[in-house]
């Protein structure tokens, strides 16, 4: 049965955990931001890190925007000659094949407007943190994949491209307009193993019950991970509108392992650093299917492990193989990358 | 549309769908078993229309149908599926820039077809005519009224197709005529800049 939580269950619990003092708020005044955002701040880091969490949220320069090549289209190589001569300066990243950072970009075009974009030769991606969770997945040709919210299509079309375009993916979101850009992306990419669905993700167990293989939910978040993107963010979502999305990734990730197949893996992602959206979900999950779902642990973690502890509230102890990426450590996105597996 | 008002939509064998064996026909008569061939067996062999007039039309394989009937049963929609080939458009069968591309690469022969300059690929892109200034060469069979395919002359990468607006000998014939450099040949009725226009408020 798919775990529903009331939102306001949720903020009880956190709220009443929630530290707010003269300090915390001076600095939430300093750095423009909501106080209870600071309070789990320093709660999660201490002070001074937190001041570097805060600094990087606010130099926008840090963060590159990157492509992958799409190799089953054209030659990386080919791609990344022409656009040099265009004027971009790129970068390979070492942890992702085909990708590279821009380091610098051209006046015109833009690197959303290139020829080469036009025919599929790659995907443009604003951070290099959107990256991982489809690695993560390790998607293989022939394999069955779900993406339970898969617009715009940054980890659908890399899925494609690591199942070199055998088996199938069902690409599925709920919202007309963002499935355009789903659709937009696999057509231009020129992918040809897919089917592309509206249905609303908190209720896809109702079309597929235990017999997807691998499943991605990167579930629609606060995006607190990418308040350098947005600085309007700092301000934006209170406590509460907060504790609504924790309840709704709470149904959407409880839906996608109700439509796993047994032994298959969900991997569940959010671009937000709020432990709410992330050890406290996945926790909650496990708490509610007991034996039934375990972690796994991520290979080549390189970033950060997910935090056991939280305003005083103990995760489950498998939430240290879950990934975190942290703006000020890693220069990239926050984001959050957790493996599971069902029994 | 609604999930739950039914979807309409179509499926056939590849080989019986008329509008698009035509046009095969047409342009690949002797190779035509080997374009179906490599079709089926580089993405399938079953079309589907998600709608009743098939406004778009797609290639796709035995597998994605199995998934296409489970979720038109229960009322999901389906937004697109396998590879995109094209629509019918005024009763015509227009292909798509994928499906042209994929036949001319598996077979390696280019046929109602024109390549373009740098300067036309960039206005095609832009949904823009090409004009006779930016014609490179010709890739017969070419009638007036065809629907055919667009090329960047540097990677022979289809970019999009058109209505030819004149028959082959005329051209050969206006293209060395300075007075027609600014005329358009072929009318853009499909390019690939439309995946710009379909997505730009959505980068992740």
């Amino acid at each position: 049965m798919v775990l529903k939580i009331d939102f306001r269950e949720i903020l009880r619990i956190f709220n009443e955990r929630l530290r707010i003092d003269q300090s915390i708020i001076d600095l939430a005044n300093k750095y423009g931001y909501l106080p209870y955002m600071i309070s789990r701040y320093i709660d999660m880091l201490g002070f001074d890190e937190t001041i570097r969490l805060l600094e990087a949220f606010d130099n926008k320069n840090m963060y590159k925007p990157v492509i992958r090549c799409n190799d089953l289209r054209c030659s990386c190589r080919k791609i990344t000659e022409s656009l040099e001569r265009l004027g971009f300066k790129l970068s390979p990243i070492e942890w992702s094949p085909y990708s590279y950072k821009i380091l610098r970009s051209s006046s015109t075009p833009s690197i959303g407007a290139t020829h080469e974009y036009l025919k599929g030769c790659y995907y443009l991606y604003r951070d290099a943190a959107s990256l991982i969770p489809s690695i993560a997945l390790d998607p293989r040709p022939g394999d069955l994949i779900l993406d339970t919210c898969a617009s715009p299509g940054g980890k659908a079309s890399h899925i494609l491209m690591l199942m070199r375009d055998e088996g199938l993916l069902i690409a599925n979101d709920i919202s007309r307009s963002r499935l355009s850009a789903l659709k937009a992306n696999l057509e231009r990419m020129r992918f040809t193993s897919y089917i592309i669905t509206r249905y609303d993700g908190r209720r896809i167990h109702e079309i597929f019950n235990e017999e997807i293989p691998k499943i991605i939910l990167d579930a629609p978040c606060s995006a607190e991970g990418g308040i350098m993107f947005d600085p309007g963010r700092k301000r934006r979502t209170s406590y509460e509108d907060l504790m609504k999305l924790v309840s709704r990734e709470i149904e959407l990730l409880s839906s996608s392992v109700e439509a796993l197949a047994p032994g298959g893996y969900l991997l569940y992602s959010t671009c937000s650093i709020a432990p709410e959206e992330n050890e406290f979900v996945v926790s909650k999950i496990l708490e509610h299917y007991k034996e039934k779902i375990e972690i796994i642990h991520i290979r080549n973690n390189i970033w950060d492990r997910g935090l056991r502890k939280f305003l005083g509230i103990e995760f489950d102890p498998g939430v240290e193989k879950c990934i975190r990426i942290w703006p000020h450590r890693h220069s990239m996105e926050g984001f959050f990358i957790c493996l599971l597996r069902k029994r | 549309m609604s999930a739950e008002k039914k979807m309409k939509y179509i499926v056939k064998d590849l080989e019986d769908f008329s509008p698009l064996i035509i046009y095969i026909k047409k342009l690949y008569f002797k190779e035509y078993e080997d374009v179906i061939d490599l079709l089926k067996k580089k993405i399938g062999s079953r079309i589907v229309c998600l709608d009743e007039n098939c406004k778009e039309i797609f290639l796709t394989k035995d597998l994605s149908i199995n998934y296409l009937d489970k979720m038109l049963r229960k009322n999901v929609e389906v937004i697109g599926l396998g590879i995109f080939i094209g629509s019918i458009i005024k009763k015509r069968f227009v292909p798509s820039p994928h499906l042209l591309e994929i036949i001319y690469r598996s077979i390696n022969k280019i046929r109602g077809a024109v390549s373009a300059e740098k300067d036309g690929v960039k206005n095609f892109l832009y949904g823009k005519d090409l004009l006779y200034r930016s014609l490179k060469d010709l890739y017969p069979p070419l009638e007036k009224g065809d629907i055919i395919a667009v090329l960047d002359k540097d990677d022979y990468s289809v970019i999009g197709v058109g209505e030819l607006l004149e028959d082959l000998e005329k051209i050969m014939i206006l293209k060395r005529d300075k007075r027609y450099e600014n005329m358009p040949i072929v009318a853009n009725v499909m390019d690939l800049g439309i995946y710009l226009r379909a997505q730009h408020m959505f980068i992740e």
